[in-house]
């Protein structure tokens, strides 16, 4: 599992969650409390508008610590190709921290992905 | 062609005056694997592409330098295209073109592809639709005299385009959000040693092949009870990953027709393109000698009345060199006509005219009639009134063709 660290004393980590090829899809977005299967944060949305796609995680930065953020992403490819793309990512102060994405192609109707990382802070 | 099924009618009609022609000819691949709007372009069974004067080609170069379909590459990205370009290089490690070669590229479709989001083409789709024709042919002859072309095609409004579309892009995202709603019920986070990836939301954490990997380590000596327990966790895993699986099929299958019924919907709905192209000839394959050959514009544009109806227009001009003589001479077309009824039959009324540099303006009136015969065969008829170029003396025109139009249906899959 992709690890992203990030600084506990700085502000609030933001998770932003984007597809590529102009596709329309939806996803679930989950933040996972450190080693428990509990909930901490759930959102859906959708990538008919991209402006409300970018998620402020909830509390002090340092709270994150060992939390996993996950995205499960479903889209419908609208070319031939079955060209899809989508990202997870994640940023502190405007600075990107780590992008877990996954792209590729599909004869499928619907791709169904799954993209996650451990937030892990830095000393 | 697009994954979403449509017939495609894009052959050239066969007009050859009092004698009715018959043409068959297959359709295949035709388009999309590059440009985004195929979605839209290819899913198109319009009433415009019925007529070829009044059509944009597809493909602007390779109307002005004729290729066969084997020798067109589609590079669905930058790299694609740079392998494309690597198979040619000869045996010294230099550049050798084949005898024929064409490209059709979207450029900022392919530049952005991966980070552009849907709001971002919506925004501005005419830019993310733009496509390139690019094509060199070497004649057979001994002299090996060579044509290049490049042209460009924009398809400023594509009603047709999913993309673009409010009501099509809502459905198909609300089609995904009830496929995301089974994910959610995974029941706890993903392991340390999974990666990102594509999943099934049948079951995405792929319980059921660990149970089953679990069960097969099992030693004989292993407790019944533990066996048992792991026997009963799989059944339940089962269990559930053939439910949602049930669910997704459903849901692709609702995808699937609304695929299907897509073109039939969009048939007739308003679009304006643009296309441009030149091409130049040289003496030989080295490119001595190179001359200016043809200029073509292309513009055609249709508009939706009602339900049933559309009204379509056009205009192309070319300006092109004699083979012969040498002079330059520049000819007009202009179109127009009213085509009416749904899908699968389509009556047409069709008005145009021609006019050539040292020639007599040319008229037609035609009326006819395009229907589905079977799945992927239509067939197209048409009747009128035109004049011979040379003469001026009036003439009928009939025209009959069969089209073949295979869609690329795509298997009732239930998703990944």
């Amino acid at each position: 599992m992709q690890v992203i660290r990030f600084d506990r004393q700085q502000g609030a980590l933001r998770v932003e969650v984007r597809a590529g090829w102009a596709n329309p899809g939806a996803y679930d977005l989950i933040l996972w409390e450190a080693d428990s299967n509990a909930r901490v944060m759930e959102e859906a949305g959708n990538f008919l508008n991209s402006a409300d796609d970018s998620y402020t995680l909830p509390g002090p930065a340092s709270a994150h610590d060992g939390r996993i953020v996950e995205a499960f992403v479903t889209i419908t490819p609208v070319d031939e190709q079955g060209r899809y793309s989508a990202s997870l990512r994640i940023s502190q102060g405007g600075e990107v921290l780590g992008d877990v994405s996954v792209s590729g192609e599909s004869a499928e109707h619907t791709v169904m992905l799954d993209l996650f990382a451990r937030l892990e802070a830095t000393p | 062609m697009s994954r979403w099924t449509s017939p495609s009618l894009r052959a050239a009609a066969c007009r050859a005056g009092v004698t009715a022609c018959l043409t068959f000819a297959a359709t295949l691949s035709l388009r999309a694997q590059d440009a985004p709007a195929l979605a839209g372009n290819a899913l198109r069974n319009r009433a415009a592409e019925l007529s070829t004067q009044l059509a944009v080609p597809p493909s602007p170069a390779f109307a002005l330098v004729s290729l066969e379909e084997s020798a067109i590459l589609r590079p669905t990205s930058f790299q694609q295209f740079a392998t494309s370009l690597s198979s040619f290089a000869g045996a010294g490690g230099g550049f050798a073109l084949p005898r024929a070669v064409g490209v059709e590229l979207a450029p900022i479709f392919l530049a952005r592809g991966k980070a552009l989001s849907l709001d971002q083409y919506r925004a501005h789709p005419a830019r993310y639709r733009l496509r390139l024709s690019g094509a060199i042919k070497r004649s057979d002859d001994a002299t090996g005299s060579t044509a290049a072309a490049l042209g460009l095609r924009l398809s400023l409004i594509d009603e047709t385009d999913p993309r673009t579309h409010p009501d099509a892009a809502r459905f198909l995202t609300s089609l995904a959000e009830k496929i995301v709603a089974i994910c959610r019920r995974v029941d706890g986070p993903p392991s340390d040693d999974a990666e990102p990836g594509a999943v099934s939301c049948a079951d995405p954490r792929g319980r059921v092949a660990s149970l089953t990997a679990q069960l097969s380590a099992l030693r004989a000596s292993a407790p019944d009870s533990l066996r048992q327990g792991l026997e009963r966790q799989l059944d339940a895993a089962r269990a559930r990953a053939e439910r949602n699986q049930r669910e997704i099929d459903a849901i692709n299958g609702t995808l699937e027709r609304f695929k299907q019924e897509w073109p039939g919907n969009a048939w007739n709905r308003n679009a304006l393109d643009v296309a441009v192209a030149a091409s130049a000839v040289s003496r030989d394959s080295l490119g001595s000698d190179p001359r200016f050959d043809v200029l073509a514009m292309w513009l055609s544009g249709a508009r939706r009345w009602g339900e049933w109806g559309q009204l379509v227009g056009g205009v192309s001009a070319r300006s092109a060199r004699d083979s012969l003589g040498g002079d330059r001479h520049a000819g007009v077309s202009l179109g127009g006509g009213l085509f009416f009824g749904a899908n699968r039959i389509k009556g047409f009324l069709q008005l145009s005219a021609t006019a050539q540099q040292k020639r007599k303006p040319q008229g037609e009136l035609t009326g006819g009639s395009e229907f589905y015969l079977l799945p992927g065969v239509w067939a197209q008829a048409s009747l009128g009134w035109g004049q011979e170029a040379v003469t001026g003396h009036g003439r009928l025109v009939t025209h009959f063709a069969l089209r073949t139009a295979f869609p690329q249906l795509l298997p009732s899959r239930g998703g990944s």
